[in-house]
């Protein structure tokens, strides 16, 4: 179990995550929802030890270090591989230093997306790379796999092959952290909606649960920002009452 | 093998119901046989793109109805018998008839006029 | 490409850096035997004037050794930037080419190995600079001792040239 408490952290003065409490327990499939700026990705770069905060994140336990690291995988859009390596390199790299590599699953992958082997990195197109930063993350042996926005740039076919490769290639002990704009798309993929709003959690449900209530995701998200939509109906009836008086 | 390739996921209610009646349909039109296997839960959750526990959850619902039997390692067969058939056949099509009584209902739409109605249109389409 | 050099980060050609370095290295080492030779001739030309026509030895003693090395401790004192610009090199290598690598070594389980691959060709340089000027010290400081006449000389020439060295 992935259990992070109480967890803040602080730009200067401003607050970009406010007291996160986050159970991700293994073989789940959580999406994380927010605005740009919400903090999800500085929630994921918090876990993986990136940035100073305060509060705990513990593996089964134990505070993330150096000994348990090799658990969490990470995948971003803002892509994490070497650029003059070639994927080939990496595996090798890969294989070094992270004990549980997993050759098989890297060499089926790659020849799914039909990946070239040789070649640096950086030469791959934007799709590519993404499915490559995917790839990595999914081969590490990591138990739980944290994944920023990783289709940013890919189109709806793209994306589509990557949630089911993601179903069919995950094992039941396997967790996904997967943060996202796509509510939609995403909400047959997901077991579990996390919402985050101004660095706190604002909303935490299971689908089965939306299911039970007959409510769908994108209903969960909206009702849970509500206030928003009022402050826009405020708006309006202000400046309609101004035109009223005119 | 059963082919969920006409699988079309709607608006219609929670998603394991809607793999439930796709599993039912198949079964009153015949597409679906006694004895075909279901594509084991891994392989059925990558094909729909859905989650592992709706698919399981499916399944079982499939299985609480005694259409689904689960053998050894990942095999799930349909198992059903031609009463089975016959009493599914008659629950959907009940279903369906009250849906668009209800429909028609809530328009504001007479007894007479829907009966007509629905004269009306299955003779249209046997021209 | 293909492999992992070690002691460089991931998918860089180590021999090429090395050979940057070597080169830029030999430059300074060009420039240090090049300062010697000049001021080595010049003290020489030095130890005679011109009298009534004829080139006569002066009663002086010889260039001090220590000034015929300035122009190389300048070169060496330039190189210093070189692995300073490596280590900038190797870091900033983590956070381009479209990506941020710096991610991956970050959570590696083996935490040296962001220190060490992008420090280690940087730190060989300054030992290697190092001993280099005083190898090539040396060879000079024996030119000056040896190729001038003793007459010459002062008489501690010989301190003076492992004093440069060292």
């Amino acid at each position: 179990m992935l259990e992070i408490k109480n967890l803040s952290k602080y730009y200067g003065r401003k607050l970009a995550l406010d007291g996160v409490n986050l159970a991700l327990p293994r073989g789940e499939l959580v999406g994380l929802f927010g605005e740009n700026g919400a903090g999800k990705t500085t929630l994921m770069k918090c876990v993986l030890g990136f940035l100073r905060h305060t509060g705990s994140v513990t593996l089964d336990g134990e505070p993330v270090g150096r000994r348990n690291i090799e658990r969490i995988a990470f995948a971003t859009s803002e892509h994490s591989f070497f650029p003059d390596l070639s994927p080939a390199g990496h595996a090798e790299f890969y294989a070094a230093h992270f004990p549980r590599f997993n050759r098989r699953r890297f060499d089926v992958l790659m020849d799914f997306f039909e990946l070239p082997r040789r070649g640096a990195a950086r030469k791959l197109s934007t799709g590519q790379k993404n499915q490559f930063e995917v790839v990595l993350a999914l081969s590490q042996g990591a138990e739980y796999i944290l994944m920023d926005e990783p289709f940013a740039g890919n189109d709806i076919f793209n994306r589509e092959d990557f949630y089911k490769v993601l179903l069919g290639i995950l094992g039941e002990d396997e967790t996904v952290l997967l943060s996202t704009h796509l509510l939609e798309e995403v909400g047959g993929f997901i077991g579990r909606a996390v919402l985050i709003h101004k660095g706190r959690i604002c909303g935490d449900v299971s689908m089965a649960e939306l299911d039970e209530r007959g409510e769908s995701l994108v209903d969960y998200v909206k009702s849970a920002w509500n206030y928003r939509a009022e402050r826009i109906e405020r708006a309006i009836d202000e400046l309609g009452g101004e035109g009223a008086q005119r | 093998m059963i082919s969920f390739d006409g699988f079309r996921p709607d608006g219609s209610g929670p998603i394991y119901m809607q793999i439930v009646s796709f599993v039912k349909r198949g079964i009153v039109s015949g597409e679906i046989a006694d004895g075909d296997e279901l594509p084991s839960r891994r392989v059925l959750s990558a094909l729909l793109g859905l989650n592992p526990n709706t698919v399981q959850k499916a399944c079982r619902m499939l299985e609480e109805e005694g259409i689904l039997t689960s053998h050894a390692g990942a095999k799930s067969v349909v198992s059903f018998s031609e009463e089975k058939r016959a009493a599914l056949r008659m629950s959907l099509v009940a279903e369906s008839a009250a849906a668009a009584a209800l429909r028609l209902k809530a328009m504001g739409v007479s007894l007479e006029e829907a009966l007509r109605l629905v004269r009306g249109a299955w003779e249209e389409d046997e021209k | 490409m293909d492999r992992t050099d070690a002691l460089v980060p991931p998918g860089m050609d180590r021999r090429e850096k090395l050979l940057q370095c070597a080169m830029l290295l030999a430059l300074a080492a060009m420039v240090q035997l090049l300062g010697f030779a000049t001021s080595y001739f010049a003290a020489r030309e030095a130890m005679y004037v011109r009298a009534y026509g004829e080139l006569v030895e002066r009663e002086a003693v010889f260039a001090a050794f220590a000034p015929m090395m300035r122009a190389g401790d300048y070169a060496y004192l330039c190189y210093a930037a070189v692995p300073v610009w490596l280590l900038c090199r190797n870091v900033a290598y983590l956070y381009s080419g479209g990506s941020r690598a710096i991610y991956t070594m970050r959570r590696l389980p083996k935490r040296s190995e962001l220190i060490v691959r992008c420090a280690a060709l940087p730190a060989l340089c300054l030992p290697a600079a190092a001993a280099a000027r005083c190898a090539l010290t040396l060879c000079c400081g024996l030119v000056y001792a040896l190729a001038t006449p003793d007459r010459w000389l002062a008489a501690d020439a010989w301190a003076q040239v492992f004093k440069a060295a060292f």
